[in-house]
């Protein structure tokens, strides 16, 4: 039995490095018990995804725990009330709004030096053209993965298309009521957990 | 004389060089740290302190002292030591130092040796110490200039012209007979000259504020040659706190211009702190912020000290960021992205779904902690405070002071909700909006897309008592490639306003 659990956790967790819970069960079952700790996460979801909810979910698991989480809200799009609805403490959340692309990286890299944050989300989710995703360099996210690591902090970015680039530790590709790993260090690509969401209240 | 009293007295050696005030104020600092009865002389820039009894925490005197200079050395102020069995032998003593140090050319080269004496702690400190041999304070007085004593004009002319060159010439003297002739001031002499000296110690209570003062020969129109400066200052202020076992808890900064008028920043610190750099940080960023308009010619910085906050974790809770790191990460956010663009997101006690507030990040976590007036009231989960409100209106933020109470209950979270990203097109969307015969479906033609399923309406309806009074219809439009809106119709104004995507 102990060889048989040994080979499950060989096969399902990557090495070195702790899980912090994304709040959602069926994920943490399929990324081996939740986000690596100290790692960038890329949670990569079109219009008709649920990508926001995701790194929601994580932020309030974190607080759950009482840890402080911080959400760097590039696009200016978060809702406090629906965030609160989905079980994020707002009192243990550090929101940020910067409103240039080059300001909310040196927001998260600030953010991610002072340490102590469980969770960091960076949202880069928006029109293409007003993005310019091309502005940000590699080197940023390389930063950033870096004081993410140094910090133990899970450092999450949100985005409509790929920005980390291979400095992500584990890319999630969302759909509507889904979630597939799409690169992993540790992990086979394509696994997907299905994930069910309840539409926040009209309140 | 009371034989177990001893008295330290601290003399700064360069005063002009140094700067008395401060040298004196930090010697003054460092005494505190090892002893409750300290006094401060200004005029003679020395500090006395009681250190009787301090032979429990240290082998010796020799000790002591050696523990005391080292602590201000190495804040670069360089002093003499004397120690005695009351103020004035002990000052004597440290006078009588200096005088062995500055008296020949032999003199100097003892300085050479006394500076290689300081630098390295194991070796003797016999020289310089004064008052430290075994021989008794009456011997060791006798070897000293009669000068030291401090008498009057006439009295040292009197003493010249009797012969006396030192202390131990006067002590052999007739008492009666100095004081048939040199009245009062004679007998004050002559017991000093015995080593005799209860003048009582008067403890000046330690200062609550630390202040710097630095005045520059030329005016500073740049911020970078104005934060040299003020390294220097925080480091000492740091060092002085440090002493004292406390930490700055505000910070004023009086910049005095060119034109004698007067800039001043008071910065209220998140947390207690004694990191210069972190302090440096946060003074910078503030005069980032709020420049002085003309040039600097000199600057004061005050700390207010208060007992560092300590640092109590739970045994449960994860560690969050360290007050000091985390104020000088929100300053420098402030400065970044401004200061009305970030802090902790808080419900706002309203019918209107797109109210919010945004309050300083932690300091909710600390009212809660210290401020028992303002708990939660129970019932509605209220607090009364007057915050700065950010009405939600992304096409321009408008800032207002509000005493609109902040809504900290409990929101009836669902396990699995879905967050709603809100969206830019805030504006009507009436123009835009065709409603086809046949189904419920509308086209958008901001979002280029055709909804294939309309939920709804979910009416609400709120502040009808006021003339803010609202009354929309709800809708979750799903689109054709999946994604869902949440849209309402003004049903005041008759207009169609995207509220945001279920994402």
């Amino acid at each position: 039995m102990v060889a048989e659990l040994r080979e499950r956790l060989r096969g399902t967790a990557p090495r070195g490095h702790g899980h912090l819970s994304t709040g959602l069960a069926a994920l943490d079952e399929l990324l081996g018990g939740g986000f690596p700790e100290g790692r960038l996460v890329e949670v990569v979801g079109g219009q008709a995804s649920c990508a926001t909810s995701v790194a929601v979910q994580a932020l309030a698991a974190a607080t759950r725990r009482g840890e402080v989480v911080a959400y760097i809200d590039w696009p200016d799009a978060f809702d406090p009330r629906s965030a609160a609805g989905a079980g994020l403490d707002l009192a243990r959340t550090l929101w940020v709004r910067p409103q240039t692309v080059k300001d909310a990286i040196a927001a998260t890299d600030l953010v991610l030096g002072a340490g102590g944050f469980g969770v960091v989300a960076l949202d880069l989710f928006g029109e293409k053209k007003k993005c310019n995703h091309d502005y940000i360099s590699s080197s940023s996210f390389l930063r950033l993965a870096r004081a993410a690591e140094r910090a133990k902090t899970t450092f999450l970015v949100i985005a409509a298309e790929h920005v980390a680039g291979t400095f992500a530790a584990l890319t999630l590709t969302c759909g509507r009521a889904c979630v597939a790993i799409e690169r992993s260090k540790g992990f086979s690509p394509g696994r997907t957990a299905r994930v069910d969401f309840r539409s926040p209240r009209i309140q | 004389m009371n034989a177990a009293r001893r008295i330290a007295c601290l003399l700064g050696e360069s005063p002009a060089a140094q700067g008395a005030t401060s040298a004196c104020a930090l010697m003054s600092d460092v005494a505190h740290g090892f002893s409750p009865r300290v006094e401060v002389c200004e005029v003679d820039s020395c500090v006395f302190v009681d250190i009787t009894g301090l032979q429990r925490l240290f082998e010796s005197e020799e000790q002591i002292v050696r523990a005391i200079r080292h602590v201000v050395e190495k804040m670069g102020i360089v002093m003499r030591v004397g120690v005695g069995g009351g103020k004035a032998i002990a000052h004597i003593f440290a006078e009588g130092e200096k005088r062995n140090h500055r008296g020949t050319e032999s003199g100097r080269s003892e300085e050479r040796s006394d500076f290689e004496n300081r630098t390295s702690p194991q070796t003797s400190l016999s020289l310089r110490l004064c008052g430290f041999s075994l021989s008794s304070e009456k011997e060791r007085l006798a070897g000293l200039p009669i000068r030291l004593l401090r008498p009057s004009d006439d009295v040292a002319k009197v003493l010249c012209q009797w012969g006396l060159r030192t202390i131990g010439d006067l002590a052999r003297l007739p008492r009666k007979e100095i004081e048939a002739r040199l009245g009062r001031e004679g007998i004050l002499l002559h017991r000093l000259a015995c080593a005799e000296d209860d003048a009582p110690l008067v403890p000046t209570p330690a200062p609550e504020t630390f202040r710097e003062v630095v005045d520059f020969d030329f005016g500073l129109s740049n911020l970078e040659p104005l934060a040299f400066v003020m390294r220097g200052m925080l480091d000492r202020l740091a060092e002085r706190l440090e002493c004292r076992g406390l930490a700055a808890s505000d910070v004023r900064v009086v910049l005095t211009l060119a034109d004698r008028r007067r800039h001043e920043r008071t910065l209220s610190l998140a947390a207690p702190t004694r990191d210069a750099k972190t302090l440096l940080d946060l003074i910078r960023l503030d005069l980032v912020e709020h420049p002085p308009d003309a040039e600097i010619e000199a600057i004061a910085i005050d700390l207010i000290a208060r007992p560092p906050r300590p640092a109590q974790l739970g045994l449960f809770e994860p560690k969050g960021p360290s007050p000091d790191r985390l104020a000088t990460t929100l300053a420098r956010l402030s400065a970044i992205v401004g200061r009305e663009r970030f802090g902790a997101p808080a419900l706002v006690d309203s019918h209107r779904p797109e109210a919010f507030a945004l309050v300083p990040f932690g300091e909710e976590r600390r009212n809660h902690a210290r401020d028992p007036s303002s708990r939660l009231c129970q019932t509605c989960g209220h607090r009364d405070k007057s915050v700065l409100v950010s009405r939600q209106c992304r096409a321009g933020t408008e800032l207002q002071r509000s005493d609109e109470k902040i809504y900290l209950g409990n929101v009836s979270s669902l396990p699995n909700s879905l967050s709603l990203r809100l969206c830019g097109f805030s504006s009507s969307l009436s123009s835009v909006l065709r409603r086809e015969r046949t189904t419920q479906a509308i086209a958008i033609d901001a979002l280029r897309a055709r909804i294939a399923d309309l939920r709804g309406p979910f009416r609400l309806v709120g502040e009808w008592w006021a003339a803010t009074s609202f009354a929309r219809d709800y809708y979750d439009a799903t689109l054709c490639d999946g994604s869902v809106i949440r849209l309402y119709r003004d049903i005041v104004a008759n207009t169609w306003v995207i509220d945001g995507l279920i994402h």
